[in-house]
């Protein structure tokens, strides 16, 4: 039952993928298709996360390369993300594109990506994982060069060979790896042939360190993530939307994989490898939050903020330490639903009023101010406001970091994750600030928000960042089981 | 099977490229039916032969007691042999269709039938001096080949390949040479020699670098670009398949069998070979980045791929020869196919380079579905069989240890991001067009290209996804099962 169900989400929207083109649909009924398909992963999903642990190999094509899925914790967290906001930003998603045509061409790979994140998190083993990686680069890239043109096509290509590049990165990571392990399968903890390594120490971390450097290139992590700021400004809302808030968080998952899974934290605790990752995401946590702020371009300030958020997960992943993780897993979650609400609202004012630039955004919170709203709650999650949810995990991260016992970054970075939270607001505020209170004289505009689908998805996801930090405890107690059961 | 029917498989091409002459006037359909008939009738004797293997070996034409001609039928040739089978069939269909208004199909085919033949003299080559023989023959008989057109950029091009390969065997004929008056007449697995003293090493060093000339390492691959003039299905067979791999197969037999790999390992002439093969391959990576000729940036690609398998043998090791072994095989399959995608829009539209390729997936969607195929398992995405090789490559490079396998392991991965960037920027373009051009005319190549190229996808999506016997018979090759 249970193999049959993740069979059924990573094949259903695949298959509506490729089915969408052939079958010329129309209108209502390529609207119907997507949704339903969409509607169908959700409730899927929604079954899934109540399914007993399970796993399967589909294919061995050697010995050693075996294409296996599994169903654990992990997983489930990972496919809820994708599960549940892909039904709203596909929704989003129809206004959206009515004057920019090329609905089948987007709604195709829209459909497909969603499939190969599925197999990205069933995958069970590196080599799946490296699979699924690689396949939602290149399913994903299409989305980014909707419109055709010369810049978009630039950034796509960009895109596609920043995250092929890591991948390979990480692949010489894993083949290394490989020659230490008893297996490629994932299991709690790691499974490293410790005499195997003897001797071996400095070539085995330094490939770890790369494959999490390439993998990091997909979350965003410094040096390799340059492609975020340039793809985003050109994709279509809700190609960001999910690119920032959910495929971003692929490479999360393949470095918490690789981390906790692969190599183990017990090998990695105290080595440099431990200390250059906490410098490589705290350096782009500050990074990313100092470039959004001094960015103009609305969609622009909204990726170098993904590239900080991103990081303040993988700041926990490194930090080894059970409530960091717990914090780094609360904050993939709570991240994936605010940043999708965040581009799904700059999109919604894109669409309706044409403006990209936060300065023209002054006294739209009259004429929006549903959208608006939306925004609101969403940005207050993410800086971090009790009792939003963003504040739980940026707690749990804070907490964990000073309790790790890391030499010099246990206080460094809550000082950091403290001062970009403030970035944060400097950043997001503004527009909410100048969006409702343009100031004296500043002439009223009519109320025009536009078709109810493209607010409604942007004021549910924005009460949801509200509600999720409200009723976040019996979240935050499965996620602390798991975290637990891995340091 | 007799041992005889080595000599008639590779024969009767031969004879039938010779009589081809006498029918070269005939009506079309007589002249296709018969090169056809002629490449399935020798492709299934070769594939009774690689299933039902000789026994005995065939000796005949003894010069002195060391110098005779040897067939026999071992396990690398027979993996060669059968590639060959299998391409040469599907070529010869596609050519048909490549040449229909082409002026000089009639030395075409003679030449083609005659290089089958000469081919197949590589594979069932039982000792050094026959492999040389068929190896200066496969450059005498496809010299006209390239040169087929007869303009002046294809007679230059058959120039260069002309002097590079001459100049390539006759390196390699001082290691023959060398050898055979050290004992090593047939070729046996770990029964080669011995290599102690410095001259020994020297001796390999140079015959490597004559062999490979042939598989264009660095710097001797200038002919093979400069060779992409010549009509498609001769760069797809012969200088993707046939020719190149011939060269990489010399190396095989020079290493495997008629040195001793162990005696070599670890040796400053290993260290040599290994750090050329790993230049090519980043070398051969970035030139084809660079290219705006579509089938000139696929003739850098092979440069580079060739040095994949060159580095698998010059490993030293089991897995290092399998993985080779393998590569030769993968990449054989997979470069043919692209090289098809490539003839096939030049045959259409006489569209050259890159630049021009805006959109032509959706005119030739078969065409460029094959090719993004091709890409993928050349950029090595599982699971299809580039990644496998490549995988397995770096496996058996890791296994070896020695920091020259370490900075070849990095240069394929260098180089399988230049490939990416090289195969998928054609991909990109051709299926998402600047400008959104979207709809165009329906311009697809017909049945006797499409077939080949869509049996080619299949093999290269099939042999990914079972792998296992493949690399398993690989394996056994190596250990001399």
């Amino acid at each position: 039952m249970t193999m049959y169900l993740m069979l059924f989400l990573m094949g259903l929207p695949v298959l509506a993928g490729v089915l969408l083109h052939p079958l010329h649909l129309r209108g209502a009924a390529r609207k119907a298709w997507c949704i339903v398909t969409a509607f169908l992963e959700a409730a899927g999903t929604l079954l899934l996360l109540f399914q007993p642990e399970s796993s399967f190999t589909v294919l061995s094509m050697t010995d050693t390369l075996t294409i296996a899925f599994r169903l654990d914790l992990t997983a489930k967290i990972f496919a809820a993300i994708a599960g549940f906001a892909w039904l709203p930003v596909a929704v989003f998603a129809f206004p959206y594109l009515e004057h920019e045509g090329g609905e089948d061409f987007f709604f195709s790979f829209y459909l497909i990506v969603e499939g190969m994140l599925f197999g990205m998190d069933f995958s069970s083993n590196l080599v799946t994982l490296y699979l699924f990686f690689e396949l939602v680069t290149l399913t994903s890239m299409p989305l980014v060069l909707h419109s055709l043109e010369k810049e978009s096509i630039a950034a796509a290509l960009k895109y596609l060979f920043y995250s092929v590049g890591g991948a390979f990165l990480a692949l010489f990571g894993i083949f290394i790896l490989a020659r230490y392990t008893d297996s490629l399968e994932f299991a709690a903890g790691g499974c490293l042939d410790l005499s195997a390594v003897r001797g071996h120490e400095t070539l085995l971390l330094t490939a770890v360190f790369l494959a999490v450097v390439g993998f990091g290139a997909k979350a965003g992590l410094y040096p390799l993530h340059g492609w975020l700021p340039t793809a985003h400004p050109v994709a279509p809302a809700p190609a960001s939307a999910v690119l920032s808030g959910i495929i971003a968080k692929a490479g999360v998952l393949a470095i918490f994989r690789l981390i906790y899974f692969s190599v183990g934290t017990s090998f990695l605790a105290g080595t440099w490898v431990q200390y250059a990752w906490l410098g490589l995401s705290l350096l782009t946590v500050f990074m990313g939050s100092m470039m959004a702020y001094r960015e103009q371009v609305f969609k622009k300030r909204l990726a170098y903020s993904t590239v900080s958020q991103v990081s303040y997960v993988l700041t926990g992943l490194f930090l080894f330490q059970e409530k960091a993780v717990a914090g780094a897993l609360l904050h993939v979650l709570f991240h994936a639903t605010i940043k999708v609400c965040l581009f799904l609202s700059a999109g919604a004012v894109i669409r309706v009023t044409g403006k990209t630039r936060v300065e023209q955004l002054r006294g739209l919170g009259k004429a929006m101010p549903v959208t608006f709203w939306g925004y609101t709650l969403a940005s207050l999650a993410l800086i971090g406001i009790p009792p939003f949810s963003g504040f739980v995990s940026k707690w749990y991260l804070a907490e964990g970091a000073l309790a790790s016992g890391v030499p010099v970054y246990a206080w460094l970075a809550p000082v950091i994750l403290l001062v970009s939270a403030l970035l944060t607001a400097g950043y997001l505020l503004p527009i909410t600030i100048s969006g409702f209170f343009p100031g004296e004289g500043f002439p009223a505009q009519e109320r025009n928000e536009g078709p109810a689908s493209l607010w409604l998805p942007v004021i549910i996801l924005g009460t949801a960042t509200l509600l999720l930090g409200v009723f976040s405890a019996p979240i935050a107690r499965v996620i602390m089981t798991l975290a637990e059961s891995l340091v | 099977m007799a041992a005889y029917w080595m000599l008639i498989a590779i024969l009767l091409p031969i004879a039938a490229g010779f009589a081809y002459l006498a029918l070269g006037h005939g009506p079309q359909i007589v002249r296709r039916l018969y090169v056809m008939g002629i490449m399935i009738l020798d492709s299934v004797l070769v594939a009774a032969l690689c299933l039902y293997t000789p026994e005995r070996s065939l000796s005949f034409m003894i010069f002195t007691r060391s110098l005779t001609m040897e067939f026999r039928l071992d396990g690398l040739g027979r993996l060669f042999a059968a590639l060959l089978a299998l391409l040469y069939p599907l070529t010869t269909l596609y050519a048909f269709s490549y040449l229909e208004h082409w002026r000089h199909n009639r030395p075409f085919f003679m030449f083609f039938l005659m290089s089958y033949g000469v081919t197949l003299g590589i594979c069932f080559a039982g000792n050094l001096l026959t492999l040389y023989c068929f190896y200066e023959l496969l450059t005498l008989a496809t010299v006209p080949l390239v040169m087929n057109q007869m303009d002046h950029d294809s007679i230059r091009a058959a120039r260069t390949y002309l002097i590079y390969s001459i100049g390539g065997a006759s390196l390699a004929f001082v290691g023959v040479v060398f050898l055979i008056e050290n004992g090593i007449s047939s070729f046996e697995l770990g029964g080669g020699l011995w290599a102690e003293e410095p001259i020994e090493y020297a001796v390999y060093v140079i015959t490597f670098l004559g062999f490979s000339v042939k598989a264009a390492l660095f710097p001797a691959h200038v002919w093979l670009p400069r060779a992409s003039v010549a009509p498609t299905p001769v760069t797809a067979l012969l200088h993707a398949v046939a020719v190149v791999k011939a060269g990489a197969f010399a190396v095989f037999r020079l290493t495997y069998y008629a040195y001793r790999a162990e005696s070599l390992r670890g040796t400053w002439a290993q260290a040599v070979v290994l750090g050329l093969c790993a230049v090519t391959i980043v070398f051969g990576s970035v030139i084809a980045m660079r290219q705006i000729h579509f089938k000139r940036r696929l003739a850098y690609s092979t440069v580079a791929n060739m040095s994949y398998i060159l580095f698998g043998a010059a490993l030293m090791t089991r897995e290092g020869m399998s993985a080779g072994m393998q590569h030769l095989l993968f990449h054989a399959v997979t470069k043919i196919l692209a090289f098809f995608c490539a003839g096939a829009v030049l045959h259409r539209t006489e569209k050259e380079y890159i630049r021009d390729l805006d959109g032509m997936g959706y005119s030739m969607p078969l065409t460029f579905a094959a090719f993004a195929v091709s890409s993928l398992s050349l950029v090595g995405i599982p699971p299809l069989c580039g990644f496998v090789s490549k995988w397995n490559l770096l496996n058996a490079a890791a296994a070896l240890g020695t920091p020259w396998a370490y900075f070849g392991a990095a240069a394929l991965l260098i180089s399988a991001l230049c490939t990416s960037i090289y195969m998928f920027g054609v991909c990109a373009r051709a299926w998402f067009p600047k400008g959104g051009k979207l709809s165009g005319e329906k311009n697809e190549a017909d049945w006797r290209m499409t077939v080949p190229m869509a049996f080619l996808a299949l093999t290269v999506i099939l042999c990914g996804i079972f792998a296992k016997p493949i690399c398993d018979w690989t394996f056994r090759i190596a250990l001399g099962l």
